[in-house]
């Protein structure tokens, strides 16, 4: 994400920027990879991949079941349209550099200019403990700030951490999100390339935010990242991701598997913000098990991408723990945004809060899908699911599918949605203080989507905000 | 979903059975007082079965159908009872023991749900309410554990035409509850509230879908449930907006009590909206009994079960009080045996 925000200049703001995405984040480097396999996804694939990255055989044999399950698992029958997704055209790796950098400088120009473009540099420099930058399958920077790398804390791509250290590796991965969990699951453990492995020792804090920015530059790509994050007992991390790509002809997938354990007394928090380009299928399957007295957080916006289908889960595995989802997500022209969350209460004294927010216009439509599952037998329950929806004109569609399956007498389920349009009373208060209709329906719309926003650091609620005031653009009056 | 609901209706009347009710209402008749509508079912007690319309082939033999509709031309106005009685089947104390005969049902239903040992019956409910007809309509059912029941009804307003109904549901057997709603002329109203409790090993399915086609009409749904032992609810809310429907105002309202361990509500309340110019929402709650009440209550010298039960009664109540009083008296006693709220009624 930027930071050199046009918010901060508002006399380039909505206007200036107007045709938006293709010019900000929508341009394309000269395909200059060094491995690519070839269209479609066959065994041969998954070894060139594994050979590539020189892997141990045990991940090897991890992808090829993967693979074996991905061809014989169905298409999720429910949700997102998805018969147009062609996984025989897709190329599924493209490895851009040699190495994984730890300085900007190291990298060939055009993907430093990329990232420059994007302002991935400057914002590590102004409010990042640690940066990892991914360029289509492979991560080619990370670096993280020399006291927290003393105080114990891992931070790298994956293929490192399987190198380094394996036991870890071995121990977590695969194990919140299994190959079998679903067909993107499956699709991913096969090819998964690149991505974050975040390791905090017991009661270490980081107190700013670690980050990393996923770029697709390839046509018909498929981007397969997978992450893992292991909080130990008592510390504290917040990981940020932020995603886009080249506006291309053909359709491009991301897939990616985010695994996360927050061991006793831990804290993790998870900010997204999905900005893919209007031509991504963004298939994500995202899950956390948080352990006694942990606290897990989800602040998940999406903007952009085709079709998103995205549930970031929970599993409250020990007494105490709580877990939180803060989603948005925004559906304009030609989108689907099929976003939700699923929290499963596994253990007493545990509790729970969704709170999603969605605006539909230009035809988009905008799904809330969650879940909220509470085991017979469990004590002192708590769950709060609320969702709204705004739907800004009369072409476009929202809707919400809320799930409960409550089995317990002593837990407590409240689930609320509402789907309304901007309110005309709040328009005409609004313009009769002087702003025009456009300007007032975007200060609503903020507003609306305030109580996320507020949860991301400054710099990303900022870009947040100019995000939904670009695709507000011209949508009143 | 809509076109399933509509298909089964269709078939259901070709195989019409012989007794089916139906209630007419001219135009603009203002009809005073309650018109009762009994749909009595038959039960192997009573000797009826012979008499039923299928050819005698399992599991047929043992299928009933019966079909009632209600009509009220442009302006009419009527309140109507809609109540299905089991003929010579239930024993009026029902808090004394089962019949042998249910407590096989019971066993037979637990190992396959269509099992012969418990009678099928389908019942079809229609009603259609011309331009600016207004139906104050109470459906009440409390069939014994030997009927599993598929429950079909739809009810189609017209323009400025006003519903008001209310659903009382103690079926001690299985149930598929199948209601859909269409608000299809423009202004027209429905306010439906249903009330479901089970216990022991019981299922129920309430799908209750409504839809919105015409411009400014209003809707407001709500169900609420009770559920001991390992009775299990699974409820099924859809609104439905179509593009067609601008100024829609709807609400969909789903509280489930779960009053046991092992007993389960799931709830899945859905919104599908088409259109901008709306006011839609819904809630579900699921819970417990509320610590702070029971404790309240009990403060108060009740027992755990007296203040549990004036709870359920309580949660039902906002539902049930929708009846005329001596009416809501009777189901208040209905749901405390249906529930097993007075004798300890035990599951077999």
């Amino acid at each position: 994400m930027s930071t050199e925000s046009a918010a901060l200049q508002p006399d380039t703001s909505i206007r200036a920027i107007g045709e938006g995405y293709a010019e900000r984040f929508g341009f394309s480097m000269p395909n200059r990879s060094i491995v690519k396999t070839s269209q479609g996804l066959t065994e041969e694939t998954v070894r060139v991949i594994s050979k590539t990255k020189d892997e141990p055989e045990w991940m090897l044999r991890f992808r090829l079941r993967a693979l074996h399950l991905f061809q014989t698992l169905p298409m999720p029958t429910w949700g997102a349209n998805l018969s147009q997704l062609e996984f025989g055209s897709m190329t599924y790796y493209s490895k851009p550099t040699k190495n994984a950098e730890d300085s900007w400088d190291a990298l060939p120009a055009d993907i430093k200019s990329t990232y420059e473009r994007l302002g991935v540099p400057e914002a590590e420099r102004k409010f990042l403990a640690g940066v990892g930058a991914q360029y289509d399958s492979e991560m080619v920077y990370h670096n993280i700030r020399e006291d927290l790398k003393k105080k114990g804390i891992l931070f790298s791509d994956v293929e490192t951490a399987v190198r380094e250290h394996p036991g870890l590796v071995k121990r977590f991965f695969g194990t919140v999100v299994p190959p079998d969990d679903n067909k993107f699951a499956a699709l991913n453990s096969a090819v998964w390339s690149g991505g974050s492995f975040v390791y905090v020792p017991p009661g270490v804090h980081v107190d700013i935010p670690l980050q990393a920015y996923f770029r697709v530059n390839s046509q018909a790509f498929g981007q397969f990242e997978r992450t893992l994050i292991i909080a130990d007992e008592g510390s504290f991390v917040h990981y940020i991701e932020g995603c886009t790509a080249p506006v291309f002809s053909k359709d491009s997938l991301h897939s990616a598997v985010v695994e996360i354990i927050a061991l006793p007394n831990s804290r993790i928090r998870y900010s997204t913000v999905q900005n893919w380009s209007s031509n991504m299928y963004n298939l994500v399957t995202k899950r956390a098990f948080a352990y006694d007295n942990a606290i897990m957080e989800w602040v998940d916006g999406n903007i952009g991408s085709k079709v998103t289908m995205k549930y970031p889960a929970i599993f409250l595995m020990g007494p105490g723990a709580r877990g939180e989802v803060l989603s948005i997500a925004f559906a304009g022209k030609g989108q689907e945004q099929d976003t939700g969350a699923k929290i499963f209460h596994f253990a007493s004294n545990t509790s729970s809060v969704i709170t999603s927010k969605s605006i539909s216009k230009d035809g988009g439509t905008a799904s809330y899908r969650g879940l909220v599952k509470v085991e017979a037998g469990l004590t002192n329950i708590k769950s709060k699911v609320e969702c709204d929806a705004l739907i800004l004109d009369p072409h476009s569609r929202s809707n919400t599918y809320p799930t409960m399956d409550i089995r317990s007498e002593q837990a407590t389920m409240e689930h609320e949605a509402k789907v309304s349009k901007i309110s005309e009373e709040q328009l005409f208060y609004l313009m009769s203080r002087g702003l025009s209709e456009e300007e007032a329906a975007i200060m609503i719309v903020n507003g609306f989507i305030d109580p996320l926003v507020k949860e991301l650091p400054m710099e990303y609620a900022v870009e947040l905000n100019r995000l939904i005031e670009l695709e507000m653009e011209g949508s009143v009056g | 979903m809509s076109g399933t609901i509509l298909d089964t209706l269709k078939v259901s009347r070709r195989e019409k059975a012989n007794d089916a009710a139906a209630l007419l209402f001219p135009a603009d008749s203002k009809s005073s007082g309650l018109k009762r509508l009994d749909i009595a079912i038959s039960s192997p007690a009573s000797g009826a079965l012979s008499g039923a319309p299928q050819e005698p082939k399992e599991p047929a033999e043992y299928e009933q159908y019966r079909e009632a509709s209600i009509e009220l031309g442009a302006g009419a106005e009527a309140a109507v009872l809609v109540r299905f009685v089991a003929a010579g089947a239930a024993s009026q104390d029902r808090a004394a023991d089962e019949p042998a005969r249910m407590q096989d049902a019971r066993l037979a239903r637990a190992e396959n749900p269509e099992t012969p040992g418990s009678l099928r019956l389908t019942t079809s409910l229609h009603i259609r309410l011309a331009a600016h007809a207004r139906l104050n309509l109470y459906v009440l059912s409390n069939l014994p554990a030997s009927f599993s029941r598929e429950a079909l009804s739809h009810a189609a307003l017209s323009e400025g035409a006003v519903l008001t109904w209310t659903n009382v549901v103690f079926d001690e057997g299985n149930g598929l509850y199948t209601t859909r709603i269409e608000l299809e002329g423009e202004g027209s109203e429905l306010d439906f509230a249903g009330a479901y409790g089970a216990r022991c090993t019981t299922e129920g399915e309430h799908a209750l879908s409504i839809h919105h086609t015409a411009p400014h009409s209003k809707s407001r749904t709500i169900l609420k449930s009770a559920l001991k032992d390992s009775a299990h609810l699974a409820f099924r809310g859809l609104i439905h907006v179509e593009n067609t429907a601008r100024g829609t105002d709807a609400y969909l309202a789903n509280r489930n009590l779960v009053l046991e361990d092992g007993a389960r509500a799931e709830s899945f309340p859905q919104l599908k909206i088409e259109t901008d110019d709306v006011a839609c929402s819904h809630g579900a709650t699921t819970g417990g009994p509320r610590q702070e009440e029971l404790f309240y209550l009990m403060s108060r010298g009740l027992d755990r079960a007296a203040a549990k039960n004036m709870l359920v009664l309580g949660h039902l109540g906002s539902v049930l009080n929708r009846l005329p009083p001596d009416l809501a008296e009777e189901m208040e006693d209905i749901a405390a045996s249906a529930l097993g709220l007075n004798a300890q009624g035990s599951c077999i």
